[in-house]
């Protein structure tokens, strides 16, 4: 039995990010299926006409609407606000990453600077949120590390 | 009997007393001369007393009787014996009865007082009385006559004018005295005045009456205001004012506040004789007499255009002052955002080398030549350390950037903290940190556990080889003085924290370079590091208003001293 392809969603300005994202997703043993929008403004727009996405990964330094502005919109939106977010980005303020855990994002993800170790985060991200009773975690493991 | 008609009561008196027992005999056989004597003497009505032969018989008129008053000798001295009659005061008159008879001459006394016995009494009496003789038919002296009246009235009333006058000369004299000593100390006080006054140079003060004329001028108000006394003495106090506070009244005005309040206090412009213009410190007084009313005023003013100068000169520097140090500060909040954006903005592209080159290295890495490996391998180091190089940066930003909250915190404790955090490597290296016991310190908690950290790691990293490293820190108490340090405060307490090691120390010629930023003492190849380590320990140490000294000789360990404000 074959279980459906996961439905990734992406969100991130950088040509490259996306380009390590869908290479390191084609090397995992997964069956996935991935989107990639490129701002803030796409990404609404895409939620608003298609259906859910099983997982949002989200960057935070967009053009004309950042990750927090996205993500406060999406929790706050009936119909979206079940969209577990995982934010992927560059900076660790940890204060940011408080602000980002209170606004209901389920995993934080620093892009790492190696690409094996990206993919592995990747991995662990989609297989976390594959789970049945994928639910949020406390702080503590809000950060995810390989 | 013809010399005793008429003759008053006492006519009546001798008349009707027997005379036979006295040694006169009866009036019959009286002679001539005592008859004629007797007839004058009677029928005057001036008092008159007459004794009348060797035993001085006693005969008096009418006008005489009052001076014996009642109770006394009348009518019973009438033909008695003088001394008889006489007694009480016997000693006094008969001197001047003797001297009549055996002289014949007449005596006089004025104002004599002679005692009287009458009204029961001897009473003080003042006679003005002549005796003078009288002689028979055969030319002797036969008897004394006496004319007299009392002047006893006179006599007290004159005494109690000399006495009043003797006693208002005493007060006069008194007087007179109390007046020149005030006199004295008027002069004395005076002369204070002119003296205290006077001569001060450096305040012009002044007497202003009422309407506000100058009364009294002193050398400092010659100095400050250029009069000279004759030239202003009798003009309006207005004068030294310039025309606009002319116009607007402010002489008036000043007065009236001091009738009101007992006190005009002004600082403004005043005008010299020669018309420039000084800024004056003002101080007009209300003077009051007894009854409360102003009679005057006392003006005191000082010359602070000097004053005045520096006072606006330092608020032109300190204006300046502010106005530079806003634009440093601006400059401070480019620089440090230009550093963080900066450190910031240069991850990204790093991190994509990076990616990229451990992507290659995956899958591209058997296609490169063994020299092509070789440069692939040092690419990578090099990015790796352009990433350290970048988070130190950012981390010596961060410690300018972030608020400075002080806390009291036990220095042991942040000591635990950062054991933590080295943990792994304390043990891989098996060092042991000794710590006594720290003092509590106000520190910026965070800031303070990087400081610490940075110290403990370099002491790790620079350890001696083949010896387990040793750290020691310590911490005491103390006034600036103790320490010995010249960039410390000498009256101010500070908290001396010392970490040294038994590493391989430096050269005591670095002690100061090696918190320069980026620098380093080593090559790469020997020590790892970007050299910002002992930066951000000396930033730290300045956010805290702190010092910090570092002692050291090669292979022989090395301490690093902070002191700071307790």
């Amino acid at each position: 039995m074959t279980a459906s392809p996961i439905r990734l969603l992406l969100a991130d300005d950088d040509l490259d990010d996306s380009t390590f994202f869908r290479d390191a997703l084609a090397d995992l043993p997964v069956m996935a299926h991935l989107e990639t929008v490129y701002d803030g403004v796409e990404l609404m727009h895409y939620l608003s006409k298609n259906s859910l996405p099983d997982l949002l990964f989200l960057d935070l330094n967009m053009p004309r609407k950042n990750g927090f502005e996205c993500l406060a919109e999406i929790k706050s939106e009936d119909g979206l606000k079940e969209l577990p977010v995982i934010i992927f980005s560059t900076s660790f303020n940890p204060e940011v990453v408080d602000s980002l855990y209170d606004g209901g994002a389920h995993f934080y993800i620093r892009k790492p600077g190696d690409f094996s170790k990206l993919r592995a985060i990747i991995h662990k991200a989609i297989r976390l949120g594959s789970e049945k009773n994928f639910r949020r975690p406390g702080r503590e493991g809000f950060v995810l590390q390989d | 009997m013809y010399f005793l008609a008429q003759g008053g009561e006492m006519g009546a008196l001798i008349r009707a007393k027997d005379w036979s027992k006295s040694s006169l005999g009866s009036p019959e056989y009286w002679p001539q001369s005592l008859r004629t004597t007797l007839g004058i003497v009677l029928n005057s009505r001036h008092p008159m007393f007459l004794w009348w032969g060797p035993d001085l018989i006693c005969f008096y008129n009418d006008a005489y009787r009052p001076s014996l008053g009642e109770n006394g000798k009348h009518p019973s001295i009438l033909g008695m014996r003088a001394e008889e009659a006489w007694s009480e005061i016997w000693t006094i008159i008969k001197p001047l009865i003797d001297q009549v008879i055996s002289r014949g001459e007449a005596t006089w006394s004025q104002d004599q007082l002679i005692p009287i016995f009458r009204n029961g009494k001897i009473e003080d009496v003042y006679w003005t009385f002549s005796y003078s003789p009288v002689k028979d038919e055969s030319g002797e002296i036969a008897g004394v006559l006496v004319t007299c009246s009392e002047t006893t009235e006179n006599v007290l009333t004159r005494k109690k004018l000399e006495d009043s006058e003797r006693k208002l000369e005493a007060e006069v004299h008194e007087r007179t005295k109390e007046l020149l000593s005030l006199n004295e100390s008027l002069r004395k006080s005076e002369n204070r005045y002119h003296l205290m006054v006077e001569e001060v140079q450096d305040y012009a003060i002044l007497y202003l009456n009422r309407e506000g004329i100058v009364e009294n001028w002193n050398a400092g108000a010659e100095k400050i205001k250029g009069y000279k006394a004759a030239e202003i003495i009798g003009k309006n106090f207005s004068s030294f004012y310039t025309a606009e506070d002319k116009a607007s009244n402010l002489p008036q005005k000043l007065l009236a506040l001091a009738v009101e309040t007992g006190r005009a206090k002004q600082e403004g412009w005043r005008v010299r004789k020669d018309g420039s213009r000084f800024w004056a410190s003002v101080v007009i007084t209300a003077v009051h007499n007894e009854k409360k009313e102003v009679i005057g005023f006392s003006k005191v003013t000082h010359d602070l255009t000097e004053k005045k100068k520096a006072n606006d000169a330092l608020r032109n520097n300190a204006k300046e002052l502010e106005q530079k140090n806003e634009v440093l500060k601006k400059m401070n909040k480019e620089l440090e955002s230009f550093a963080y954006i900066s450190s910031h903005d240069l991850q990204e592209p790093l991190r994509k080398i990076q990616t990229f080159a451990t992507r290659i290295a995956e899958k591209e890495l058997e296609h490169l030549s063994e020299n092509g490996r070789d440069y692939f391998e040092r690419m990578q180091l090099a990015a790796a350390r352009m990433q350290t190089l970048i988070e130190d940066l950012l981390a010596y930003s961060r410690t300018n950037t972030s608020e400075r909250k002080y806390q009291h915190t036990n220095l042991n404790k942040i000591v635990e903290e950062v054991k933590a955090e080295l943990k792994e490597e304390l043990q891989q290296k098996h060092a042991t940190i000794d710590a006594g016991e720290l003092c509590h310190a106000n520190i910026i908690p965070f800031q303070f556990r990087q400081l610490l950290h940075n110290l403990i790691s370099n002491s790790l990293k620079f350890s001696k080889p083949e010896q387990a490293p040793r750290i020691k820190i310590n911490s005491e108490i103390g006034s600036g003085t103790r320490f010995g340090n010249s960039n410390l405060r000498p009256s101010a307490t500070y908290c001396h924290i010392s970490v040294s090691d038994n590493g391989i120390g430096f050269e005591e010629e670095y002690r100061e370079k090696i918190f320069g930023l980026f620098q380093r003492l080593h090559g790469r190849t020997a020590f790892k590091g970007t050299g910002i380590g002992l930066a951000i320990v000396k930033k730290i140490v300045d956010n805290h208003n702190g010092v910090i000294t570092a002692n050291s000789q090669l292979n022989n360990g090395a301490t690093f001293d902070i002191y700071i404000p307790a």
